[in-house]
């Protein structure tokens, strides 16, 4: 049965256990807590809330990266992805961009030879507007975008049917965020992704998301369409939010 | 960068050339370092003897040329094993984590609660002097240091976002163990590696020193020395030329780990 729905969460909840030191009292915190929605197929769906909302954590669970502490996850595709706010440490130093490119298929195993995987991985260079000739650099020659770039390569190489981007601008100076964002829409119309975008930052969410949630002390205090909210906030948290937003 | 790398060019060479003396030593030697020469004991630097002959009469730069093998090789030897099992526990301690981890980490723990050399000791003189049990006992003091470098690098490295990239990408945990951690956490292993020549030379030299070591007649300079010691005031070269390798091996040996730590570092290495 195909779901209309790329990604469904329900009720999750994540619960930090920090044992204080030996054998002593065990302190709880709790980071997630009842978080639920859902992702549409094609959609841009936001996740923006302060450091510390529980935003990244939520992210992590999706990504199956952290093992939620209770609630549900049904990711109906084959594959998703993830890219990760800082782009210089998303490559491994000791490889090449073009290895930490074929990252993204190399262990699937799934008959394609590696220069197969190599010339999918040049045509991904392509998409992501990334030259060629930073293939055999390392990640530390490339500069920020660039960087982001590679990781953005190396995620799509995958097929994935949902991107996950946990604050993937937020390292970058502000001409390089606005030419990574153009990218993720242009991507989203060629692959047909579905985004799951983590952010802080209203104005980019404002920009690039269909549907927006915010977070607030590791819950969901709203959600709803992108320019409703932002246009009419019900919760207090939120309009403090939007009200902090600098205009120009 | 190019200054470095020139340098670490030369030590290398240095090195090479040093270990090359030291394998052929007993071919170059210019008398037999095993036959004595009651006659000739304790004679002072000639042209026959350009070092001088030792109590017994026996050359002592042949006897230096034919016991380095005995003191460096020995050493490498020990750094290399102790390199291979210190930085596999490491890996399997800081990768996996949990009990594993707990377990392995009590067990250097045991090992570094005792002064290093002491315990060299204790266990060469348990299992008995030799050459083969000293560096069994050598080996016992010096592991604990890679397993908890190689455990601290790896818990240093095992959360990097590109490891978990990795993971999203569907790496095994030989993957990341293989292509993604080793071969981030293995240069500075081997320079610590390198430097420690030069350290295991010295307590190998310090066990047959004390007798626990390579036992007499076989050459070692440890052993020299000691025997040297005797006649410190009649025959001073049978203890000065002994020491004076050993330094000169130690310097170099710390010499080169100090090029590999600079071009390790100078060429973006973590």
């Amino acid at each position: 049965m195909a779901s209309d729905f790329i990604l469904e969460v329900k009720n999750l909840e994540k619960v930090f256990r920090d044992r204080i030191g030996q054998g002593g009292r065990v302190e709880e915190d709790v980071a997630v807590k009842g978080v639920s929605f859902q992702i549409q197929r094609g959609e841009c769906f936001g996740l923006i809330g302060e450091s510390g909302s529980g935003k990244s954590t939520t992210a992590y669970m999706a990504a199956g990266l952290l093992k939620p502490s209770g609630g549900e996850l049904l990711f109906h595709g084959t594959y998703m992805q993830m890219v990760f706010q800082d782009p210089m440490k998303a490559l491994n130093p000791r490889r090449r961009v073009l290895d930490n490119i074929c990252e993204g298929l190399i262990y699937r195993r799934d008959g394609r030879s590696k220069a197969e995987i190599r010339e999918e991985a040049f045509k991904a260079m392509d998409l992501v507007q990334l030259d060629r000739g930073y293939a055999d650099r390392f990640g530390r020659e490339l500069s920020g975008g660039e960087c982001q770039r590679a990781t953005i390569a190396r995620a799509i190489l995958a097929h994935p049917e949902l991107l996950i981007c946990d604050e993937v601008t937020s390292a970058l100076d502000v001409s390089v965020q606005a030419q990574i964002i153009s990218l993720l829409e242009d991507l989203k119309n060629k692959l047909g992704l579905s985004y799951l975008f983590i952010s802080h930052d209203i104005a980019l969410v404002d920009s690039f998301c269909d549907r927006v949630a915010v977070m607030y002390q590791g819950k969901i205090v709203e959600m709803g369409k992108t320019r409703d909210i932002i246009e009419n906030p019900k919760d207090a948290y939120t309009k403090r939010l939007i009200g902090s937003v600098l205009t120009l | 960068m190019k200054k470095v790398k020139f340098r670490a060019v030369f030590m290398i060479v240095l090195v090479v050339l040093f270990l090359i003396l030291i394998f052929f030593g007993k071919q170059i030697a210019p008398n037999d370092p095993y036959v004595s020469n009651l006659q000739a004991a304790n004679e002072a630097p000639s042209a026959q003897y350009p070092f001088g002959t030792d109590n017994l009469g026996r050359c002592v730069l042949s006897r230096i040329l034919a016991g380095g093998a005995a003191s460096v090789y020995s050493a490498i030897f020990i750094v290399t094993a102790v390199f291979f099992t210190g930085t596999v526990i490491g890996l399997v301690a800081g990768y996996g984590g949990g009990w594993v981890d707990q377990v392995l980490m009590k067990i250097t723990m045991v090992f570094q609660a005792f002064p290093g050399f002491i315990l060299a000791v204790a266990i060469a003189g348990m299992l008995g002097p030799g050459l083969e049990n000293a560096m069994i006992s050598l080996m016992a003091m010096y592991w604990t240091s890679y397993a908890r470098l190689s455990r601290s690098l790896v818990l240093q490295v095992k959360n990097e976002t590109y490891i978990r990239a990795a993971i999203m990408c569907g790496a095994k945990k030989r993957h990341i163990l293989f292509r993604h951690i080793l071969p981030n956490i293995i240069l500075p292993l081997m320079t610590a590696a390198v430097s420690d020549i030069s350290n295991v030379v010295l307590s190998m030299a310090g066990l047959s020193f004390l007798g626990l070591g390579v036992q007499a007649p076989q050459a070692e300079w440890g052993l020299m020395i000691s025997n040297g010691r005797q006649f410190l005031q009649t025959a001073p070269w049978a203890i000065i030329f002994p020491s004076a390798a050993l330094f000169v091996s130690v310097v170099l040996f710390n010499l080169a780990g100090d090029c590999v730590r600079d071009a390790v570092n100078d060429g973006g290495g973590r």
